[in-house]
């Protein structure tokens, strides 16, 4: 892959006899990628790796092509990384110490002023901004950490839970802003547990299990399927009988159908079937295999 | 003529422009390290103590010199002392006792806020080291330290030389000072912070780090003086705070400032004070960078 | 009889006209609904009075006015109905230095469970911690530290239960097995009131839901239904076809249609009845030969039907 922004090479990381890591080769191209895997399955070693804030036991790390054991300073440079806990002094004001954190990044302080107050209000906390950051509420204080994980202009952004407490306005406007994130140039790293979140703003995904890397892919193909999924208003039973009459192989859950016939053109077919018999069609696409699912599917194989 | 108009995007600017170097983001902890001790950009009340501590530092100089001054505009040059009533040497026993107090408060609250509310975490994901963050952090130590010695010490100077009357007289003939006000100064940074750096690397409260260090700082007086007289003499070395007193006592010259410490009562040379002082900071900053290690 | 979707017909748990306010703070405002067995989401933005309103429904807070009936008992005439209650709260109420069995025990034996050890050996089960009980609370994961709470919640066998975000930390394999052991309490006929801000989660658990905003009751009941009843918001259909303005064009002349939009080639259209244009499109697409390759509504999500309820539009 020419322009991977994160790359290894037989990367593994024990700690005593817990194998965090073990033989992970991934190439991953700019853009949104999700980091997907249980509790204790890697996800956190290896970002702390990508930031050469640990070693590797074995095998190496790259991000945009600067190896992360080596040359962590040179990684960082370029990193932002907004953490799942804590990390701010309660008696300094957001303005203040975001404007610090621009300083700590490299960013001349002439700059960093100006910087802090454009980032805190990109993220929605402009009135908030002369406030100790020990007053802020939770919702507040993650909105905070994206800013300082920003606000040094990094390329790439390494977000960990960025949506954990806040609620569902907040988890809207937060995914929203990773979504930008990318137009303004920054790739993503999105580490989350929660599934339909990645599936909402990532085109790439990283799975892990057990320190093993299972799926390193585009989004779109992991959900790919060769089944059309329908929902019908009414009794499905006349389309079903068409259909298999057809020669299509069909699943049937309540008023949810999967079709899958090879050599057919499925949208065309199905759409002559509804206009035939009258039933009413309440939703249709291409099957999307659920991020879950696949998850899912993998764990158990391990289990 | 054609109007024209433009919407200019206020989103996110990408900074394009050069990035400083490690130094200017080790200079910028360093600031950091100071208004924080100061409780400079914080609320008022978190400037009471160090601010406090620099008046009740200045205070005996202020006074020494603005009497003698005032002494001598009403009474006239002869009939008063054209030297001043304390000395520089006798000065640092004063600002001995405030730089204790300052280091035990300072100390901590530099380096315990940023490891409890997990600010490393922040410091971590940046291009600078550990050592980068350590020695910028013990660096504002140091400036904070050397102001609070240096300042009497400057005022006094002044006054000397006011009260003198001949300016270029009075630093002529106190060239000696110019090396022993500074190399007294760096004497008390080195033997009152590797301990409470120490302290403050593990204990999780800002208070209790600075009440630990006072207690040890007067524990160790007369444990040092009784295991002295009981077995080695060498256990004097463990008086932590007179080592500062024998060390000024040597640089001025001045046998008096020591006497009754435990050091100079078990004949302990200036010479071993400096090794073990230097030792202790060895051990403090090989401590410190082990335990930041794990932390960053 | 009452036919408000805020009330159920086997209530477990009654609030009427229920307020509770700190100094000039209103935090719950007249409430008035109920709660019955089977999952009910309980939504709001932050500072809705979601919280406050679990901890007085689990009595830990005295309401300022109005009336709680919990089991058909008065909770301040009869605080024994308590131990019949389960509550896993969001915030860290855990014990650092014990071992998860030695908590889960430690509540049963504090709920007057008759056999603490079996009651804890059961709850830990159920929630998936047997390997990770004998282990420190400290050294456990957020996801594990969740986990614990609920078999906490748990040992006292209770009828009713009220979940404070408890997926929060899970990773999606624990978050499946906690929405099927919430089933399967459910089932047994438990009332569970869980609280949520993942609404996409919510809406795998929960039939019915519970959404203050304010402090108030904002709605109530089925989200399907709820949707339907913002008569005057339409609902938002995408259509993905191979001539969108062709058949987008065709759409404007029946009345059902509201407005049609194309965004990047794709077709979105408001329509009053989703009933009608489901019957509708197939026809229309097949006598203009436009093919279809996906239909989908954009707003019957819970988090569609949750912004509509505090932004309205």
């Amino acid at each position: 892959m020419g322009d991977a922004i994160i790359a290894a090479s037989d990367l593994s990381k024990s700690f005593g006899s817990v194998q965090a890591l073990q033989d992970v080769d991934l190439e991953v191209p700019p853009g949104r990628i999700g980091l997907v895997g249980a509790n204790g399955a890697g996800k956190t070693t290896l970002i702390r790796i990508l930031l050469g804030m640990l070693a590797p036991s074995d095998g190496s790390a790259q991000v945009f092509g600067i190896d992360a054991q080596r040359h962590p300073l040179g990684v960082r440079s370029r990193v932002g990384y907004m953490p799942e806990g804590d990390c701010f002094p309660p008696d300094q004001t957001a303005a203040d110490f975001i404007s610090y954190s621009a300083e700590l990044g490299g960013l001349p302080s002439s700059e960093s002023r100006q910087r802090a107050s454009e980032v805190l209000t990109l993220v929605g906390l402009a009135e908030e901004r002369f406030r100790n950051l020990g007053e802020f509420s939770t919702g507040m204080k993650q909105r905070a950490k994206l800013a300082q994980a920003i606000v040094h202009s990094p390329d790439l952004v390494l977000l960990d839970e960025p949506a954990s407490g806040l609620d569902p306005d907040g988890r809207e406007d937060m995914l929203n802003l990773i979504n930008r994130l990318s137009d303004f140039g920054m790739s993503v790293v999105f580490s989350s547990h929660v599934l339909s979140d990645i599936e909402r703003t990532c085109d790439w995904v990283v799975m892990l299990n057990e320190g093993r890397l299972l799926r390193n892919e585009p989004l779109a193909e992991i959900q790919a399927s060769n089944a059309v999924r329908v929902v019908v208003l009414d009794d499905p039973a006349p389309v079903v009988e068409a259909l298999t009459t057809r020669g299509a192989s069909v699943s049937v859950s309540d008023r949810t159908l999967e079709v899958v016939m090879d050599d057919a053109d499925l949208f065309v077919m199905i759409r002559d079937i509804l206009a035939d018999t009258g039933v009413g069609l309440r939703s249709l696409g291409a099957k999307q295999a659920t991020l879950e699912d696949v998850y899912l599917a993998a764990e158990e194989f391990t289990e | 003529m054609t109007s024209e108009g433009a919407i200019f995007d206020l989103d996110y600017r990408r900074y394009e422009g050069k990035r400083t170097s490690r130094t200017a983001i080790r200079w910028s902890i360093v600031r950091d390290g100071v208004r924080r001790i100061l409780g400079l950009r914080r609320k008022a009340r978190r400037k009471i103590l160090p601010w406090g501590l620099i008046l009740i530092a200045i205070l005996p100089a202020i006074v020494n010199v603005g009497f003698q001054v005032l002494a001598e505009g009403l009474f006239g040059a002869d009939e008063v002392l054209d030297e001043l009533l304390i000395s520089h040497s006798d000065y640092f026993g004063i600002t001995f006792g405030v730089t204790l107090l300052f280091v035990a408060l300072a100390a901590p609250e530099l380096m315990i806020p940023d490891r409890v509310h997990n600010v490393l975490t922040v410091y971590g994901s940046r291009p600078l080291t550990v050592a980068d963050y350590l020695v910028a952090r013990v660096g504002a130590l140091f400036i904070l330290v050397m102001a609070y010695s240096l300042l009497p010490q400057l005022i006094l100077y002044v006054g000397g030389a006011i009260l003198s009357g001949d300016a270029v007289g009075h630093i002529t003939g106190n060239l000696d000072l110019l090396w022993q006000v500074p190399v007294g100064a760096v004497a008390i940074f080195a033997s009152q912070t590797s301990i409470a750096l120490i302290i403050s690397a593990f204990v999780k409260r800002v208070g209790f780090a600075a009440g630990i260090y006072i207690a040890l700082s007067l524990i160790t007086f007369p444990i040092a003086e009784a295991l002295a007289d009981a077995s080695s003499r060498w256990f004097a070395l463990l008086s932590l705070q007179d080592h500062a007193q024998l060390l000024i006592s040597r640089i001025f010259d001045d046998p008096e400032i020591s006497a009754d410490g435990p050091l100079a009562m078990n004949h302990i040379s200036p010479w071993a004070s400096v090794v073990f002082i230097a030792a202790l900071a060895v051990a403090a900053g090989a401590f410190l960078i082990r335990r930041y290690r794990k932390l960053m | 009889m009452t036919t408000s979707p805020a009330f159920v017909s086997n209530p477990t748990v009654e609030v009427t006209e229920l307020s509770k306010w700190f100094g000039q703070k209103v935090a719950v405002s007249n409430l008035s609904c109920s709660f019955g067995p089977g999952i009910t989401g309980l939504l709001g933005p932050n500072g809705a009075g979601k919280t406050t309103l679990l901890r007085m429904l689990a009595g830990l807070t005295q309401p300022s006015r109005g009336q709680l009936t919990v089991l058909d008992t008065d909770p301040r005439r009869d605080v024994m109905v308590f131990q019949k209650v389960g509550l896993v709260p969001e915030d860290d109420a855990v014990y650092e230095f014990l071992t998860g069995r030695q908590y889960v025990e430690y509540g049963a034996q504090l709920a007057g469970v008759r056999n603490p050890a079996q009651a804890a050996t059961h709850a830990i089960g159920a929630v998936g911690m047997d390997d990770a009980a004998g282990r420190r609370i400290e050294g456990y994961s957020k996801g594990m530290r969740q986990r614990i709470k609920v078999a906490g919640a748990l040992v006292n066998d209770p009828e009713i239960l009220y979940l404070d975000e408890p997926l929060n930390g899970a990773d999606p394999l624990q978050r499946v097995r906690l929405i099927e052991l919430f089933h399967s309490l459910a089932n047994e006929g438990r009332t569970l009131i869980v609280s949520s801000h993942v609404l996409a989660e919510v809406e795998k658990m929960a039939t019915r839901i519970i959404a203050m905003v304010d402090g108030r009751l904002a709605a109530a009941g089925d989200p399907s239904a709820i949707r339907a009843a913002f008569t005057d918001i339409p609902y938002r259909v995408r259509i993905d076809a191979d001539t969108p303005r062709k058949l987008g064009s065709a759409l404007l002349n029946h009345s059902v249609i509201r407005s049609v939009e194309v965004l990047d080639d794709i077709l979105h259209v408001q329509t009053r009845d989703l009933g009608d244009l489901g019957r509708l499109l197939p026809t229309l697409a097949r006598d203009l030969d436009v093919r279809l390759t996906m239909v989908q509504p954009e707003d019957l999500s819970l988090e569609s039907v949750f912004r509509y309820l505090v932004h309205g539009k």
